[in-house]
């Protein structure tokens, strides 16, 4: 065990003052509103629908390591609806950073998140498991 | 075609998961116009005999000084810095995965970010924290031994360069780097180091060898307050706290290895490296440390090429500004953003549903300042960054060029400083 570690465990009692000290003090009052329209809306599953006018469909394809098409960015004007459709071919995660949504996807079958763009910035999207960058999201 | 649900807000953050948006063409086009034109007028029409002396400064009250020297104050800021890491580590080693975990913000946020307003604000402010440097004097006052050996002076600050290269390749381009076991390894071996260093060469290793120390102490030249030769603390121009940074062998590496991986840092996000580095026939580690050598070497390699006539390290000193600037430039949003994740985070730093400080449940708010703002501090800060560099590098040149071969001796840095800087925006503008 090195030495922090065992440091860390002998002081572990101190935890709960430590963070004070860890200086976490900073930016006090995050909006809990901030992503509170940002939620998926979802689509019954197996049911085909036609996206709705001003939705952004973005397809990609994960096969054998390789991402069809190659990563690249995406712009979307904010407050956008945003539908993303992966197709993998082995069992994975898909990770939208910064929104912090994720999407189960299943060997071969394609699936589908959808959102409101409503947080301008650049955010990666990413499988979990195989750490590839599908593409890049700039929202503004 | 199935749909899933997301799952509430705290299942999932990624380390940095909002990036900036690239600067407006405008403020790319500005920014390069005013770093030349400054240039200019620093070559042209500035001061002819140097003016910035490392010793200046009015001295703080006694009675301030005397507070903040004294054993107590000291001892405080020593067990703030050894709780703040045991609680980093413990939640590193028994927390939540991956970026659920407070531990991996608080590094690469708090600590590494945080450290530059801090020590442009107050100085080499990580030596009064740094734990490693209480564990030293405490097996040094046990063990009551002087150190073994002198530290040779040609070490110099090249044991930092490579510090702060092996983190710059942790926090761009190891696998895995937010999750608690590799941090924890990292900083095993770095802290070994270190110690063992230390009991071998006394504190003065931790001086110019801890890369951290090293990080703050360069950053904290630009502070308004310093330490005179006296002793006295006095508060002075920061181009006087400039003028003293020590020209020890390694500080051109030092600055390199910044502003190299802040560079590679920008780069490496645009599309065209992502698709190279997973679909090209490399290993995508490999790639990565290639990249971040690449660049680090390009900056030595100009940077040297630039001050043959004085000498690469009469010089070093004026790129200090403009790597601050650079991180400043990539990292302040993230420590406006990341840092409220931390604090998020730190409530629930066990993933027990705990909620210590009553914000576990908020999310990031993205909106507290305006994309305008954002982009003009980042673009706002490169060119600062210039400014400050150019008229820090004439005044040595000055002093050091004979008065008819200054002009033309400053050349050629001048010129770098200038690519430097469009170099730079246009990272900002394009990726």
């Amino acid at each position: 065990m090195s030495r922090r570690a065992l440091i860390a465990s002998l002081l572990a009692p101190v935890l709960a003052v430590a963070p004070v000290a860890a200086g976490c003090g900073g930016p006090a009052g995050p909006s809990p509103s901030a992503t509170a329209d940002g939620a998926p809306a979802g689509s019954p599953s197996g049911v085909p629908v036609a996206p709705p006018a001003g939705v952004v469909e973005i397809g990609v394809t994960v096969s054998g390591g390789k991402v069809d098409p190659r990563p690249s960015v995406h712009k979307i004007h904010t407050g956008r609806t945003v539908r993303l459709t992966v197709t993998d071919d082995r069992d994975d995660e898909v990770h939208v950073h910064g929104y912090d949504l994720r999407l189960e996807v299943r060997h071969g079958k394609p699936a589908t998140l959808e959102f409101k763009a409503d947080q301008p910035g650049r955010f990666e999207v990413e499988t979990h498991d195989s750490g590839l960058q599908l593409l890049q999201l700039e929202v503004s | 075609m199935t749909t899933y649900a997301a799952p509430p807000p705290v299942l999932a953050h990624g380390i940095g998961g909002r990036q900036d948006l690239p600067i407006p063409l405008g403020f790319l086009l500005v920014g390069a116009g005013l770093a030349v034109l400054v240039s200019f007028v620093a070559l042209g029409v500035a001061w002819r005999s140097s003016r910035f002396r490392a010793d200046a400064g009015r001295a703080i009250p006694r009675p301030a000084q005397r507070l903040v020297d004294h054993r107590l104050t000291r001892a405080l800021l020593r067990l703030a810095g050894l709780l703040a890491a045991a609680a980093t580590f413990y939640a590193a080693a028994a927390g939540p995965a991956g970026a659920n975990n407070p531990a991996p913000w608080t590094i690469y946020v708090l600590f590494w970010v945080g450290l530059i307003p801090l020590s442009l604000l107050f100085g080499p402010v990580w030596k009064l924290f740094n734990p490693l440097r209480t564990i030293h004097s405490g097996i040094a006052s046990l063990s009551g031994g002087a150190p073994l050996y002198r530290l040779p002076e040609r070490v110099g600050y090249w044991p930092a360069a490579a510090g702060l290269f092996a983190f710059a390749w942790l926090e761009l381009v190891a696998p895995d780097n937010d999750e608690g076991g590799t941090l924890i390894a990292w900083f095993a071996v770095y802290s070994t180091i270190m110690i063992v260093c230390a009991a071998l060469f006394g504190a003065a290793w931790l001086d110019r060898g801890d890369a951290f120390e090293v990080y703050s102490g360069l950053i904290g030249r630009l502070a308004p307050i310093g330490r005179r030769g006296d002793g006295r603390l006095a508060f002075r121009n920061p181009f006087d706290g400039l003028a003293g940074t020590p020209e020890r062998p390694g500080l051109v590496a030092v600055v390199c290895v910044l502003l190299g991986s802040t560079a590679y840092d920008g780069f490496s996000r645009s599309p065209v490296w992502v698709n190279l580095q997973q679909s090209g026939p490399l290993p995508r580690g490999l790639v990565g440390t290639l990249g971040l050598a690449g660049f680090v070497l390009f900056v030595a390699l100009t940077y040297w090429a630039a001050t043959s006539r004085t000498g690469p390290a009469a010089l070093a000193h004026s790129l200090i500004p403009i790597a601050v600037g650079y991180l400043i430039a990539h990292y302040f949003s993230l420590l406006l953003f990341g840092g409220q994740q931390a604090a998020i985070l730190w409530s629930d730093p066990l993933g027990t549903n705990a909620n210590l400080f009553g914000t576990r449940l908020l999310t990031v708010d993205y909106g507290i300042l305006s994309l305008t703002a954002i982009a003009a501090i980042r673009a706002g800060a490169v060119v600062a960054g210039h400014i400050c560099g150019v008229f820090a590098g004439h005044d040595r040149a000055v002093a050091l060029l004979p008065r008819g071969r200054a002009f033309a001796g400053q050349f050629p840095l001048l010129a770098l400083m200038v690519g430097y800087t469009v170099g730079g925006l246009t990272l900002l503008f394009s990726s």
